[in-house]
């Protein structure tokens, strides 16, 4: 009887499991399906910097590096945590892609961070995935108007205080 | 002991229907023991006791050897015929040799369901959480690897670095601009909220 409950209780725990760990990977990968979606679509272009590249750029000089007028510590500060990085982006249909990764993102598994409207018809919006409570794992990035559309998605360790003294950074130095 | 008839009665139907637990069998013996020591119920459970027994000073390495049907005829030999052919009994005696040949594989099949949870658990485990925790051994992004980035995979870590670069502005002026917009929000909320005491 109490063999019997045992077993009972083993599959239900694995069947909960098994249900659970389903349901979180396709949450997580509905973006990701967007991206495998339109990689060989000619209308996008594609970055994808991998894992390995971000550990050579741990050991790289920025001063051999074009960095522009950025604040280079910040920079070097940032791309230390990062760990992946992806970009798919279009000015073909720029709005109605825009609409529908938005209403693929599932917003169990990535939470709106700020929307913010740059001129009349283009639209910013931040969306984070937290692995644990206050640490970002991804930021993801969704830009669309009339004229483009951007899809970027940062994977790591992401620091948004650093990101924004970044942004003090750009704005002074214009 | 200071149940009611009908507690008794009930988990002797359970007893025969082989849905009672072991606590509950060794409370039902004692009272066949106690109750009627002369009854095949009560012979029965003394049997039981016994081969309990003699099962605890077994030595491990022949844990089986407890319930077969020679130690039953060895260590039962007041069980009369008559009550050794009574089907209930029988039906008992016969689940409690298979259950005794089967108790010693259950360490091996809770160390195989382990392994068998572990391996679903990997196998499912987000692939994305498995591969933030690789740091950077593989790929980063769920399907990365079901896909092939290599087309557009940046190589160089000078252009990977300018493209981060870039990214990062892209990303840096529009968060810090709707930072600064939510800014007075916040302070509205400070004269609102009240300051705790």
């Amino acid at each position: 009887m109490q063999f019997r409950s045992l077993i009972t209780g083993s599959f239900a725990a694995l069947f909960l499991l098994t249900a659970f760990s389903l349901n979180a990977q396709s949450s997580a990968n509905a973006i990701d399906r967007y991206f495998q979606q339109y990689l060989d679509d000619d209308r996008f272009s594609v970055v994808y910097i991998a894992p390995r590249v971000f550990q050579l750029l741990d050991r790289l000089s920025l001063g051999e590096a074009e960095v522009d007028d950025m604040d280079a510590e910040l920079v070097r500060d940032l791309a230390s945590d990062i760990r992946g990085l992806r970009i798919l982006s279009t000015s073909d249909g720029a709005r109605s892609f825009y609409e529908e990764a938005i209403a693929k993102i599932d917003t169990d598994t990535y939470e709106l961070l700020m929307t913010v409207r740059q001129g009349r018809r283009n639209n910013v919006e931040f969306m984070i995935r937290e692995e644990e409570e206050g640490v970002i794992s991804e930021l993801l990035l969704i830009a669309g108007g009339d004229e483009s559309f951007t899809l970027m998605s940062f994977v790591g360790n992401i620091n948004l205080n650093t990101i924004m003294r970044l942004g003090d950074e750009i704005e002074n130095s214009h | 002991m200071n149940k009611s008839p009908n507690y008794w009665a009930e988990l002797i139907e359970r007893y025969y229907a082989g849905e009672t637990s072991l606590e509950e069998e060794a409370a039902l013996r004692r009272y066949w023991l106690e109750t009627d020591p002369e009854s095949k119920e009560a012979q029965l459970a003394a049997y039981f006791e016994a081969a309990a027994q003699q099962e605890d000073h077994l030595a491990p390495e022949a844990p089986s050897a407890a319930f077969s049907e020679q130690s039953f005829a060895a260590f039962m030999p007041t069980v009369s015929a008559e009550a050794a052919n009574e089907p209930r009994l029988q039906k008992v005696s016969s689940a409690r040799t298979k259950g005794a040949t089967y108790r010693w594989m259950r360490p091996l099949l809770a160390v195989a369901a382990t392994v068998a949870l572990l391996m679903v658990s990997f196998r499912f485990w987000p692939a994305d959480t498995e591969a933030i925790l690789a740091e950077g051994e593989g790929a980063v992004f769920p399907l990365a690897e079901e896909t092939d980035w290599s087309k557009y995979e940046v190589t160089d870590p000078d252009e990977a670095l300018a493209i981060l670069a870039g990214s990062l502005r892209q990303v840096a002026e529009p968060l810090r601009a709707g930072a600064r917009a939510a800014s007075p929000m916040n302070h509205l909320s400070k004269l609102t909220n009240p300051l705790p005491r």
